[in-house]
């Protein structure tokens, strides 16, 4: 049997939380290539606003796509608002979902831009709210994510409506300083070129 | 807390992963990255 790919899986998975009544968004290792440079992980993380009246019923439709998990684990990480693993049976990859409940998670759902890919269509976290989860996990490597954001999608974020959203992770330093930095690193590019043209 | 069924098999299954990844599988898995992220950089610009 062929393995699943990511995109597959992603879209696979997508149209099952959709089935069972839900929606679900796509954060860290899928919502990074969207916006960013992709990383080397077989790791992917979702948000789910799925009731748990639907429960059963996602099992069922997970099981038809050789998805594993179990009402009871859904129910555990419902409750104590823990990660519940979505195995992939198919494939190497594996995605830890999160039930969307706060408010800040509430509106990672409702902001999430919708992708559209022939396979199917899936969502991610906004860019702004891509950045800001990043600064805050505070990393190495997330900072390195976010230089790579910057530099890909630099044009697509909003400035209005990221300033909130940093300001509420307490990571508005953070930000401007790495978007000065590639202003700066930018601003250097366009000289180079120049000075190769002459 | 008692460690979940799906959590216990993709324990076992990342410490097989790790030991068996061989150069194809990973290179495999690379390139379903690569190619997720060249389709979303498309969908985003359309």
């Amino acid at each position: 049997m062929t393995k699943r790919d990511l995109t597959h899986l992603v879209v696979d998975l997508s149209y099952s939380v959709e089935r069972a009544g839900g929606r679900c968004v796509f954060m860290g290792a899928v919502a990074l290539p969207v916006w960013g440079r992709p990383r080397g992980t077989t790791e992917a993380e979702v948000l789910l606003l799925l009731p748990p009246t639907k429960f059963e019923a996602f099992c069922e439709v997970l099981a038809g796509i050789e998805v594993m998990t179990t009402p009871k684990d859904l129910r555990e990480a419902y409750a104590e608002r823990s990660y519940v693993t979505l195995l992939d049976q198919r494939g190497p990859f594996h995605v830890d979902g999160k039930f969307a409940r706060s408010p800040a998670e509430l509106s990672l759902v409702a902001s999430a831009k919708r992708i559209e890919l022939p396979e199917g269509t899936f969502y991610v976290t906004a860019v702004e709210e891509t950045i800001a989860l990043k600064l805050s996990y505070g990393g190495g490597q997330d900072l390195e994510d976010v230089r790579g954001i910057l530099a890909t999608s630099g044009d697509e974020i909003d400035p209005a409506r990221i300033g909130p959203i940093l300001a509420k992770l307490g990571v508005a330093q953070a930000y401007h300083r790495l978007a000065e930095e590639n202003a700066i690193r930018e601003a250097h590019a366009v000289q180079t070129r120049r000075k190769g043209e002459e | 807390m008692e460690e979940s069924e799906a959590r216990r098999l993709k324990r076992l299954r990342d410490t097989q992963l790790d030991a068996a990844k061989t150069v194809e599988e990973r290179f495999w898995m690379m390139n379903s990255l690569s190619l997720f992220a060249v389709s979303v950089r498309e969908a985003v610009r359309r």
